[in-house]
C-alpha cells in the first residue's frame, strides 16, 4: 500500500530543509513506513552517486579589470570627458549641419564646384544662375533636337537617293532587256517574212508550171480533135 | 572575508573586490555551466560572459543576499541560450558525423558493451563524463534543479527564485529528477558497490 506522505516531505527531509519538529515527526513515520524507507534509500543513493563525480577545474580566465572594462563597449560620447572638447565637437557638428543645409553645387565646363556657407545670402545669384542654366539647357536641347532632325532628314534623303538609284538601275536593266527582246522579235519576224515570201514564190512557180502543163494538154487535146 | 562582506565590498566599488568575488565564484559558475551544457568550451565561454555581466551590471544588485540567485540566473540564461544555439546548429548540420559534435542528447548516450551496459572500464575511468551523460537524459527543468541543489547547495527557496517557480515545484522536480536518474543508473548497472563508494 502506498504511503500518503508527500514526496516533497521526503525531499525536505533528505536535504535538511525541515524544522526540528517536522524532522522528528517524519523520522518517527519513517521508522514505521517501508515505502518511505525504500524511497529514502533510493534517493539518498542516487544523491551519493551524483556527488561521486569529480568537479572539473575551471580554465584560466583573465579577471583583470582593465581587460573586462575594455570588453565593454562604452558609448562614444562618454569618451569625451573634457567639456571643452565636447563643446568644440558640438559646435563643429552644428556648423557642419547648417553648412550642409545651405550648400551650393555648381557645374561649369569640366568643373564641379561645391560652396558651403552658414547663411543663404547667395540665394538670388544661385537662382539667376539656375535660370541661365535652364536657358542654356533648353538651347542645348533645341540645338540637339535640330541636329537630330537634320541627321534624320539626311539619313532619309540618303535612303531615298539610294532607292532611286536602285530603281533607275532596275529600269535600265528592264529597258535593255526589252530592247534585246524586241530586236530578237524583229529578227524573228523578218526571217518569218522571208521564208513566207520564198514559199509564196515557190508556190507561184509551181502553179505556173501546173498551168503550163494544163495549157499544153488542152492544146494537144484540141489539136487531136481537129485532126 | 565571507561572501556577504565580499558582495558588499563589490557593491561599494572597493578596489579588488570584483577580482576576489570572481575568483571565488568562478569555479561554481563553470561547474554549473559544464554540468548543464556538457561542453568545456561552451562552459568556459558562459563563465567568461557571466563574469563580464557581473562587472558591468553587478552594481545594480540591491540586496547582497540575492547575489547567488542573481548570478545563477545569468548563468542559467546563458546556458539556455548556448543550448538553443547548439541545437539550431545541429539541426543545420544533420548530416555531419554526430560523434564529432560535442553536444547534448546525442545517441547513444553511452558506449555500451554486448550486454547493453556501459563498459566497466569507462565507469571507473570516466565516471564524471558518464555522470554528465546521465544528467543530460533529464529534461532541462529537472537538470537545472538537480545541479543547483546537489552541486551548488542552494536552498529550494533560492532555486525557486532563480527558476521563477514555486518551492514545491522545485522540490517536485528534484524528486522526479532523482527518480529518473536512479532508473538510468540501474539501466547502466552503476551502483555504489561498483564504484567502491
Amino acid at each position: 500500500m502506498k504511503c500518503k506522505k508527500s514526496n516533497l516531505e521526503l525531499i525536505d527531509y533528505l536535504f535538511g530543509e525541515m524544522s526540528e519538529m517536522e524532522r522528528k515527526a517524519f523520522l518517527s513515520h519513517l521508522e514505521q513506513c517501508d515505502n518511505c524507507q525504500n524511497a529514502s534509500k533510493i534517493l539518498r543513493e542516487t544523491q551519493t552517486l551524483l556527488l561521486a563525480g569529480q568537479e572539473e577545474t575551471a580554465p584560466e580566465i583573465n579577471l583583470s579589470v582593465p581587460s573586462l572594462a575594455h570588453s565593454r563597449p562604452a558609448p562614444k560620447l562618454q569618451r569625451l570627458r573634457s567639456p571643452i572638447l565636447g563643446f568644440a565637437v558640438g559646435a563643429f557638428a552644428t556648423f557642419l549641419l547648417f553648412s550642409m543645409l545651405n550648400f551650393r553645387l555648381t557645374f561649369s565646363e569640366n568643373n564641379v564646384t561645391l560652396e558651403v556657407s552658414t547663411a543663404n545670402k547667395n540665394r538670388t545669384t544661385t537662382q539667376e544662375q539656375t535660370y541661365i542654366t535652364v536657358d542654356d539647357l533648353s538651347a542645348w536641347r533645341e540645338q540637339t533636337l535640330y541636329q537630330v532632325n537634320k541627321l534624320i532628314l539626311e539619313s532619309e534623303s540618303r535612303k531615298r537617293q539610294e532607292s532611286q538609284l536602285m530603281l533607275s538601275g532596275l529600269a535600265k536593266g528592264f529597258q535593255e532587256q526589252r530592247r534585246l527582246d524586241l530586236h530578237l522579235v524583229g529578227e524573228g519576224l523578218e526571217n518569218f517574212q522571208n521564208s513566207n515570201l520564198q514559199e509564196i514564190q515557190r508556190t507561184r512557180m509551181a502553179l505556173n508550171q501546173i498551168m503550163q502543163i494544163n495549157a499544153s494538154e488542152h492544146y494537144d487535146n484540141s489539136y487531136n480533135k481537129q485532126k | 572575508m565571507n561572501d556577504h562582506e565580499l558582495v558588499n565590498a563589490f557593491l561599494c566599488k572597493k578596489a579588488g573586490a570584483f577580482e576576489a568575488l570572481a575568483k571565488r565564484w568562478k569555479q561554481s559558475i563553470y561547474n554549473f555551466a559544464f554540468r548543464y551544457v556538457r561542453d568545456r568550451q561552451l562552459a568556459a565561454e558562459v563563465c567568461q560572459t557571466t563574469l563580464v555581466r557581473l562587472y558591468e551590471k553587478g552594481h545594480s544588485i540591491r540586496d547582497p543576499e540575492q547575489f547567488s540567485a542573481w548570478l545563477f540566473q545569468i548563468v542559467l540564461n546563458l546556458c539556455r541560450d548556448e543550448l538553443k544555439r547548439l541545437k539550431r546548429r545541429r539541426a543545420k548540420l544533420v548530416d555531419m558525423d554526430d560523434m564529432s559534435m560535442n553536444s547534448l542528447e546525442r545517441l547513444p548516450l553511452v558506449d555500451v558493451d554486448s550486454n547493453g551496459h556501459p563498459e566497466s572500464q569507462m565507469i571507473t575511468n570516466n565516471y564524471n563524463d558518464l555522470l554528465n551523460r546521465a544528467l543530460s537524459t533529464l529534461n532541462e527543468e529537472q537538470r537545472a534543479v538537480i545541479i543547483l541543489k546537489s552541486y551548488q547547495g542552494l536552498k529550494f527557496r533560492e532555486i525557486a527564485e532563480i527558476l521563477k517557480i514555486s518551492e514545491n515545484t522545485a522540490k517536485s522536480r528534484m524528486y522526479y529528477g532523482l527518480s529518473a536518474l536512479k532508473k538510468t543508473f540501474d539501466k547502466w548497472n552503476i551502483s555504489k558497490e561498483r564504484l567502491g563508494i
